[in-house]
């Protein structure tokens, strides 16, 4: 797993065969951190540009794309050649194989198509288990779970490869708000680079190092999460339940409003 | 199929019979159960494959099994009895309607050849689990696209079973009327089977995808270990292939000295 | 119309998993039904929409609900489910929103006038000739939502009608939905979404296995950290920042978070 992560998009534009829309339009990115968030209202293209980066879009899905895309210097292409990349989709039960008694096999599916043995499997299962809190459920089968115990099977068999890079479409959308905060509070010990597409404002604007603002397949901004509520003004687009409780108590922090719980603290206690 | 390891606590003889010897079973008995020309020898070989499907111990699931085919073997015995070719000796009267005897027989020969193969299967079925198969195919040669192609009826029809019943109690909310005639039953059938359709075939793209990225058609995948020590599953093997090409020929020299 | 529900006992064919209440009342205005998932919110509201047979427990203006429902079902209740992908058939957006009304046998020229208003309503006019299932999980959601409301029933049953929504297709329901509760309908929703709870609902409904464990403010049921614990529910975001501010009393909505900056 590398700590370095670059990517860099330039003019890409996407279109599916058979529609006439464009997906992603003329997009141009580079990426700052390792954690991005992606944010947009529906048909925004930031699904597509998941599909894109994980191979879906144009192989598994007919499509056109031009443009480029690089991470960490290399073309796209030749670097998931070499890397794992690991998509989380928005229903955790189609991420499953469905073959699996266990929930051991069902996280031993991705390493036995890696061809690794059984003893590397077992370190493997075991470490991604503990991560999240599914080591008393090895030994169960997948389709006695609860919806919140499928979706963390789920973010755990993309876990278990050890991803270079980990891409999640909106993963939380079904979640009660336990499951969800426990998620984030998992992500944030996630030391692998990722890509989160989430209405969860509050929380990405804690978590990540930059927000990704798409609208009708364009990017509209891309820069930390203070710059992007800061100018941000598009009546699609919701804030952080932090910035607007701040704007009504016009509690400021360094000339602008805070965008998580930390910096409204922080606003609080220097106004007092 | 069952889907859960946890619900097979099978004795170890029939642990040790591998997933390809119990279907080669299945198909030994159906060809038995054909090559068998007449009811006495038919309800023999039945008789042979219920005391196979009883060792499972599992009368409830045999039960159903049976039921769903009750409504055809009924039907079966109505219609040869009154209008089979070879009909000529009356067997008994209900109200103007005659039954005859070979009719009736031939009828019960079809049942007995239904029953032997529900019997048989239920074996397999209920002494199997779908990743215990997947694995020994996969252990066998078969490539894991292969093995997932032919795996997939397993999951895939309780899930759409599923769909059904969710979208089956949607448009009943949105005021589907209650059907009369035999075309508003048919105009009913589509606001449920498009949605069906859809969603299913959503839900198998889905899973294709996550599959795929997954890595399942990775040249560098090995198969799963088998968790299960199987008895002479070779010699098992070719025993039953034997016995089914031995049964494949008597049928063949019955068929041509008739 | 009010609803009455008196010792209503439901036990899950497959599972097993049953469903008590003793005594209920839901007058007309808004009812928002919380709990974890299993925890009965679903199956409560397939029994009010007589999908699931409640026999007597359930009646609506003193009759037994599936009486009351026998004659003029889609005028009193509509039903939107969780996922869009289960309602839609239909080959386009207007269509999908006409055929309720036709199976209701409305009049030709009120499906039209319906149709045509509940296109521009929900911002679908553009998408009039477009297949639902081309529409985005948003679109779609809106549509199921539209298709319920368009038959302008006493009572609306919606399942996590905010699910899967964008941020302004959430706005665009909550004002159509509070512009029909101004006009005396009821609307029985299930949602996780406690920020949008705490800005619109004054009473919540909450439920755990099968049963009703609370029915008050929602205030009263952010300040019971025990009970959310076990109903696995979190409160809403301003409840929490507001207490790591040290506001005090708790804000529940940005609403009052506007007046309790005006006060200071």
């Amino acid at each position: 797993m590398s700590n370095n992560f670059q990517l860099t998009i330039s003019q890409l534009s996407l279109r599916y065969l058979g529609f006439e829309n464009l997906a992603l339009e003329n997009i141009s990115a580079q990426s700052r951190g390792k954690r991005i968030g992606i944010i947009g209202p529906s048909h925004a293209g930031k699904s597509s540009l998941l599909a894109l980066l994980a191979g879906i879009a144009g192989k598994m899905i007919p499509a056109k794309f031009s443009g480029s895309v690089r991470i960490n210097g290399e073309e796209l292409e030749a670097w998931r050649s070499q890397h794992e990349i690991a998509l989380l989709l928005q229903d955790p039960a189609s991420q499953l194989s469905g073959l699996a008694d266990t929930v051991y096999d069902e996280l031993a599916f991705s390493l036995l198509n890696q061809g690794k043995s059984d003893e590397e499997i077992e370190s493997a299962v075991k470490r991604a288990a503990d991560q999240l809190d599914l080591t008393n459920l090895l030994d169960q089968s997948p389709n006695q779970l609860s919806g919140g115990q499928t979706q963390r099977v789920a973010i755990a068999t993309a876990l278990v490869t050890e991803p270079d890079l980990l891409l999640l479409d909106d993963p939380t959308s079904q979640m009660d708000p336990l499951g969800r905060q426990h998620f984030f509070s998992w992500l944030e010990k996630l030391s692998c680079p990722f890509l989160l597409i989430s209405n969860e404002l509050d929380d990405l604007a804690d978590l990540c190092d930059q927000i990704w603002v798409l609208k009708d397949g364009r990017l509209l901004m891309a820069d930390s999460p203070q710059e992007i509520f800061r100018q941000l003004d598009d009546p699609a687009i919701d804030k952080p339940v932090a910035w607007k409780m701040a704007k009504k108590l016009k509690l400021k922090l360094d000339g602008r409003y805070p965008v998580n719980a930390h910096e409204l603290k922080e606003a609080a206690e220097n106004a007092n | 199929m069952r889907n859960n390891a946890e619900d097979l606590a099978l004795p170890a003889w029939q642990a040790a019979i591998d997933p390809i010897s119990k279907l080669l079973l299945i198909l030994l008995f159906t060809l038995a159960a054909f090559t068998a020309g007449n009811l006495p020898s038919a309800i023999i070989v039945l008789a042979a494959s219920f005391i196979l499907a009883l060792l499972t111990k599992n009368l409830h699931a045999l039960w159903g099994m049976c039921a769903f085919s009750l409504f055809l073997i009924l039907t079966m015995l109505l219609i040869q009895g009154l209008f089979w070719p070879g009909n000529h000796t009356a067997a008994f009267s209900v109200a103007s309607l005659t039954f005859c005897q070979e009719g009736l027989d031939h009828a019960a020969l079809l049942a007995c050849r239904i029953l032997t193969i529900i019997f048989s299967s239920s074996f397999f079925i209920q002494t199997t689990t779908i990743s215990e198969n997947a694995r020994y195919l996969e252990n066998s040669g078969l490539s894991y696209q292969q093995v997932y192609v032919l795996m997939s009826v397993c999951y895939i029809l309780p899930q759409m079973q599923e769909n059904l019943r969710k979208i089956q109690l949607a448009q009943k909310a949105r005021g589907i009327a209650p059907a009369k005639s035999l075309l508003s039953r048919i105009k009913n059938l589509f606001p449920v089977l498009l949605p069906l359709i859809v969603k299913s075939f959503q839900q198998a793209m889905n899973r294709s995808i996550a599959l795929q990225l997954r890595g399942y058609a990775n040249p560098k995948r090995r198969a799963a270990s088998l968790k299960q020590e199987y008895w002479k599953d070779k010699f098992c093997h070719r025993l039953l292939i034997a016995n089914c090409l031995v049964l494949l020929g008597v049928k063949a020299c019955l068929i041509i000295f008739n | 119309m009010q609803i009455k529900i008196k010792s209503l006992h439901y036990i899950y064919p497959e599972t097993n998993f049953s469903l008590d209440i003793p005594d209920l009342t839901l007058s007309p205005g808004l009812i928002c039904l919380v709990g974890q998932n299993g925890s009965g919110k679903s199956t409560l509201l397939k029994l009010l929409a007589d999908l699931l047979p409640a026999g007597d427990a359930i009646k609506a203006d003193g009759q037994a609900l599936s009486e009351y429902l026998a004659s003029g079902r889609l005028s009193k209740i509509a039903y939107a489910f969780q996922d869009p992908n289960d309602q839609l058939f239909n080959s386009s957006v207007e269509k999908e929103l006409a055929w309720s009304m036709k199976q209701a046998k409305l009049p030709e020229a009120e499906i039209a006038r319906r149709t045509e208003a509940a296109l521009k309503e929900f911002g679908l006019a553009e998408f009039r000739d477009l297949n639902p299932y081309d529409l985005s999980l948003s679109g779609k959601k809106l549509l199921t939502i539209a298709s319920a409301l368009v038959l302008d029933p006493e009572v609306c049953l919606l399942d996590e009608p905010l699910m899967s929504l964008d941020y302004p297709g959430r706005c665009l329901v909550t004002r159509l939905l509070k512009k029909r509760l101004a006009r005396g309908k009821t609307v029985i929703m299930i949602t996780h979404d406690m920020d949008w709870l705490a800005e619109n609902c004054q009473e919540v409904y909450a439920m755990s296995q099968g049963q009703l464990v609370y029915h008050g403010p929602v205030h009263q049921l952010f300040s019971d950290q025990e009970l959310l614990g076990r109903l696995g529910l979190l409160p809403a975001k301003t409840w929490q920042l507001s207490q790591l501010i040290g506001l005090k009393p708790e804000v529940l909505s940005l609403k009052q978070t506007g007046l309790l900056a005006k006060i200071s």
